[in-house]
């Protein structure tokens, strides 16, 4: 996760693309640098696959530049590219078995059948299924399909790879084995991986660097923790996780006036006046002994999530989400108190 | 196991309770019967007359001499070699002329692919003798064929009566029972298939020969066994296209059955035929390589 230079491997500049009169991507402008794990998250039809496609040479821009290493390759048919793709529901080739669906990139290269079949086995080690060649694809399961996929694509040593929400097929706890997965891969072989996903905690756990999109346009770019406790506008709150959101103005040099409260925070780049959107992440707000808050409220609904509690407190006016670890009861009267540190602030949408 | 285990074991199975699924076993024997009846029964008889020969005493005598005589008779060995020569080229030609069509139909949307489809199909509506009587005319020296030659300085060539004719009046008879699987099997390929061949750097005919064909082998072969089966046996084509120089196996089997009464004769004939089909379907399948579910 670094903030200094890195080498630029893609560029994306002012990219629109249509199908028929559907506007997909609008002057769409996007850098990925080479040994990235970029993440581009939004809700489905954002665009998000077309970019990975466009990307991967299965569709075309209708005007905009995309460039490799600096050199522009909208022309260059998929086969010729330097990336590989996973797709979503993996695609394996069903008449050859594991051995052939891995081998099948390094055929087209004509490679010596003694290299090949180390590369292989060398592959089939990293997503733990040695022992697996002969395998059926139609005798695996969805997990073992998608290590397959994923081995099938990474043998070709691609600059660049291209998944496409792989994991959406999977089971939660598969899921996460598989994040983990991926991300050490990545960092093993330190290839730029480009993943397309609509789950914000995926992008969260492997990114570094997140793509926030709606509508064929990008929101905000940034590291996950940015984008987390930083984002940009009420859009990108509220995708990127539980969040209580506000209309409140800016009061002064160092307040904040929402819900009818005006709250210490740091206000900074906002204009005094102006109407911002305030994010508050539930598991910063503190429950606190009735008056001791400068919100109080009754404490409305208790769900236990595992590691904490999600509490609903109802102000009269609202409704607070917030996490804790302590267990509150029903009806219970709480005051509310948000730390000055906790208090993001948004330009207007 | 003893003896005495399967027998328990068999009572136990019969005593077993009755699940939804027994249920449904049991709808299964309407067919059980009808293809008893219409198909295991019949192919008995046949194997029975093939096997016998007729005597006053109605006993019944096993003999292999209707299958003798067939191969002691030089003439028949041509109506065999005949038959399995025009069909298998038949199938070939039918086979090159209907993939690529197949291939093409499966590149337009999905409406007009159905409407491609129905007109491929229709000529089937129409009756097969009909058809051929047509292409009889067609080719003819007087047919349109010819005059159009004609124009061209051409003189008149009788094509009737030449493989040309016999193949070709096949391949049109033929035509939709391959292009139909083959196109079936063809639109159900996913997309994403060839996309990730694309994906993995092989070009779009290296794609075609890994992936594309491979995957379409259950068409190609359920459509070579469609159109193999009947140009071996049919009796309208080579009457009317072969000009009385195409004495195929089917005519053999009719004038065996039909205008000699030698039945057990004819039965034979039938059972060699099925064999050598077998044989080249079973040789044909051996081609195919790919096979899906493949046990390690």
């Amino acid at each position: 996760m670094g903030d200094d230079e890195q080498r630029v491997l893609i560029e994306l500049k002012n990219v629109n693309k249509a199908f028929g009169k559907n506007s997909i991507l609008k002057g769409l402008n996007l850098t990925i640098c080479e040994n990235e794990f970029v993440t581009i998250l939004g809700p489905s039809g954002c665009g998000k696959t077309t970019i990975l496609r466009i990307i991967g040479g299965f569709e075309r821009a209708d005007s905009g530049i995309v460039e490799f290493e600096g050199k522009d390759m909208a022309t260059m048919p998929a086969h010729k590219r330097p990336t590989n793709t996973v797709f979503q529901k993996y695609a394996l080739f069903p008449h050859l078995n594991v051995f052939e669906n891995i081998a099948y990139g390094l055929r087209v290269r004509k490679i010596d059948e003694k290299v090949i079949k180390e590369k292989v086995e060398n592959m089939l080690k990293m997503v733990g299924l040695t022992g697996y060649e002969k395998r059926s694809i139609n005798k695996l399961s969805g997990g073992q399909q998608q290590r397959i996929a994923i081995a099938r694509a990474l043998v070709n040593e691609p600059k660049v790879l291209l998944l496409d929400e792989p994991l959406g097929a999977l089971d939660l706890k598969l899921r996460k084995e598989m994040q983990y997965e991926l991300k050490r891969i990545q960092r093993e072989t330190g290839i730029t991986f480009i993943y397309v996903t609509h789950d914000q905690e995926e992008a969260l756990t492997m990114s570094d660097k997140i793509v926030v999109m709606k509508d064929g346009d990008i929101h905000q770019v940034g590291n996950p923790q940015q984008i987390y406790n930083n984002p940009v506008n009420a859009y990108v709150a509220k995708f990127i996780g539980e969040s209580n959101l506000f209309d409140g103005v800016v009061k002064g040099a160092n307040k904040v006036f929402f819900d009818g409260h005006s709250f210490e925070c740091d206000p900074q780049g906002f204009l005094k006046n102006q109407d911002v959107d305030v994010v508050v992440r539930p598991e910063d707000i503190k429950i606190v002994t009735l008056g001791r808050g400068k919100i109080d409220g009754i404490i409305q609904s208790i769900t236990f999530k595992g590691i904490y509690f999600e509490v609903d407190v109802n102000t009269g006016e609202r409704t607070y989400e917030v996490q804790t670890t302590k267990q509150y009861s029903e009806g219970k009267e709480v005051s509310l108190s948000i730390p000055p540190e906790s208090i993001h602030l948004m330009e207007k949408m | 196991m003893s003896p005495k285990k399967l027998s328990s074991h068999l009572k136990d199975y019969l005593k077993r309770p009755r699940t939804a699924l027994d249920k449904f076993k049991l709808l299964g024997i309407p067919y059980l019967l009808f293809l008893l009846i219409l198909v295991a029964i019949p192919m008995f008889l046949i194997f029975l007359y093939a096997i016998t020969i007729p005597n006053k005493d109605d006993a019944i005598f096993l003999t292999l001499t209707n299958f003798v005589n067939f191969f002691k008779e030089e003439g028949f060995i041509k109506v065999l070699w005949d038959s399995v020569r025009i069909s298998i080229i038949t199938t070939i030609v039918t086979l090159l002329v209907s993939y690529p069509l197949a291939y093409i139909i499966c590149e337009y949307k999905l409406k007009f692919q159905a409407l491609l489809i129905l007109v491929i199909s229709i000529p089937m509506w129409i009756n097969m003798l009909l058809r051929t009587i047509a292409w009889k005319q067609i080719l003819s020296t007087s047919g349109p064929l010819n005059t159009v030659l004609g124009w061209l300085g051409i003189a008149p060539i009788n094509f009737l009566g030449t493989d040309f004719a016999v193949v070709l009046g096949m391949v049109y008879i033929f035509l939709p029972f391959m292009v139909i699987p083959i196109y079936n099997t063809l639109s159900k390929i996913d997309d994403k298939l060839i996309e990730a061949s694309l994906d993995l750097g092989a070009s779009k005919s290296r794609t075609f020969f890994k992936v594309t064909l491979p995957l379409s082998m259950p068409g190609i072969m359920s459509g070579v066994t469609m159109v193999l089966l009947p140009s071996a046996t049919t009796l309208v084509v080579p009457r009317f296209l072969g000009e009385g120089r195409y004495f195929l196996i089917g005519n053999l089997i009719e004038q065996k059955f039909l205008k000699s009464g030698l039945w057990n004769y004819g039965a034979a004939i039938s059972i060699i035929l099925m064999i050598v089909l077998m044989i080249i379907l079973f040789v044909t399948k051996k081609v195919d390589k790919y096979h899906f579910d493949e046990e390690d």
